[in-house]
């Protein structure tokens, strides 16, 4: 729990410290000479703002979590960006563009047959699903109640009597959430979670049967 | 003399008080809400990982609705400093722009108000600061700041109560994250409509 919150406390000290150096930056450097900002300068500004945004848009799009299984998911987040856009030119009011975007974007994948989910995935001994760190328990790159981890396994049909990977990451020194977990696990009948950090596993069930695969896509 | 001089300053004080008010009204309904996005989507990543009250800290030392939209990933990934920062600096770059407008502006201003000043200079706050046009150079700095108290109020509040509400409520949260996609398209479509009246 410390150590979670040093991590947060540190995140958001690193965040501030960037943000406020970028935004005294001008200030330094015209401290000392009255009217001498150079003429261009506002100009670039004006140029360069939009470009960035423009390149935040796209990244941000890469984050969004979308199935590409049935090809037309993909169009959901161009939809409602178009939407947004149109809503901002008529109205002109920024509140009612981005509620009126995002409700149409969730409305589009909550009813339109997408999940925040992977449909597969990979259950591999060396990429592990489950990842345990400072911040708490991702199953496939999401955050999530480690009290749901059982049915999210079930609902990827995964057999009980297989070993789960639990990564643990290197600073963490306490394991005990990750026991937690294991007790949540063997408790739902998966009987052999192994908790693994980078360098060797832990485990108090290093029995795993030979003819095993070592890597099965299992699907929804 | 001078008390009179005092009395005519502070009912001008009132009267830039009032201004401002009225002037951040759109700002206080997008902050709010904006704000209360950021707080429920930080609450929605997970039922533990942050304490309630972390949203709205997070708000204050940022005072940026990008940053706080685009950190919440990072952290349920679990991504060090190095790659926050750098995080931080791409999103952010665009402040390191909005200075040199206020250079001349706000010489003058006292250190610690300065330093506040500086630090809550975000996008829309910027714009409220650039479209004021008071042509005395002290009024028009105590209403820069009065704008600056009063957004990042709302700001805060609104990262607060979605943070301690969004964590308590079970709200469809699915496809929240395109609030942040949204913004930028809409911060975007904004600039680009000036540059077009512009040029």
């Amino acid at each position: 729990m410390q150590e979670k919150l040093i991590y947060l406390f540190s995140v958001v000290a690193v965040g501030w410290l960037v943000t406020f150096i970028l935004r005294a930056l001008p200030f330094a450097i015209f401290a000392r000479k009255a009217n001498n900002t150079p003429k261009w300068l506002p100009k670039v500004g004006d140029i360069i703002s939009p470009i960035i945004i423009g390149a935040l848009i796209v990244y941000s799009f890469s984050t969004l979590k979308i199935d590409s299984k049935p090809a037309w998911n993909t169009l959901w987040p161009y939809i409602a960006t178009a939407f947004t856009v149109v809503l901002h030119l008529l109205f002109r009011n920024s509140l009612a563009s981005i509620a009126g975007g995002t409700a149409l974007y969730m409305i589009l994948i909550a009813f339109c047959g997408c999940s925040s989910l992977p449909t597969t995935i990979e259950f591999d001994a060396r990429k592990p699903v489950l990842h345990i760190s400072e911040v708490g328990v991702s199953f496939a790159g999401r955050l999530v109640d480690p009290y749901k981890v059982p049915k999210l396994l079930r609902k990827y049909d995964i057999p009980k009597e297989r070993t789960i990977h639990i990564l643990a990451t290197g600073s963490l020194r306490d394991l005990r959430p990750a026991r937690q977990l294991m007790a949540i696990l063997c408790k739902a009948g998966y009987r052999r979670p192994v908790i693994v950090t980078e360098r060797k596993a832990h485990s108090h069930t290093v029995n795993q049967t030979p003819n095993n695969k070592n890597n099965i896509r299992r699907s929804l | 003399m001078s008390r009179q001089f005092s009395l005519l300053a502070s009912k001008r004080k009132k009267a830039l008080i009032r201004r401002a008010l009225i002037d951040t009204l759109p700002v206080l309904m997008g902050y709010v809400t904006m704000g209360f996005a950021a707080g429920v989507l930080m609450a929605a990543h997970g039922s533990v990982p942050f304490p309630p009250f972390w949203a709205g800290f997070c708000g204050f030392a940022f005072v940026s609705g990008t940053l706080s939209f685009a950190i919440v990933p990072q952290l349920a990934l679990g991504a060090n400093l190095a790659q926050i920062a750098l995080l931080t600096l791409c999103i952010n770059f665009r402040y390191a722009f909005y200075g040199i407008s206020m250079v001349e502006r706000w010489r003058g201003v006292s250190l610690l108000k300065k330093w506040f000043l500086i630090h809550s200079l975000a996008d829309e706050i910027y714009a409220l600061d650039v479209a004021c046009r008071i042509k005395n150079k002290d009024d028009n700095n105590f209403y820069c700041l009065c704008n600056h108290v009063l957004c990042v109020l709302y700001w805060v509040i609104g990262t607060t109560s979605g943070g301690i509400i969004g964590s308590s409520l079970p709200m469809p949260s699915k496809g929240i994250e395109f609030a942040m996609v949204a913004l930028f398209v809409v911060i975007f479509t904004d600039q680009m409509r000036y540059l077009c009246k512009k040029s």
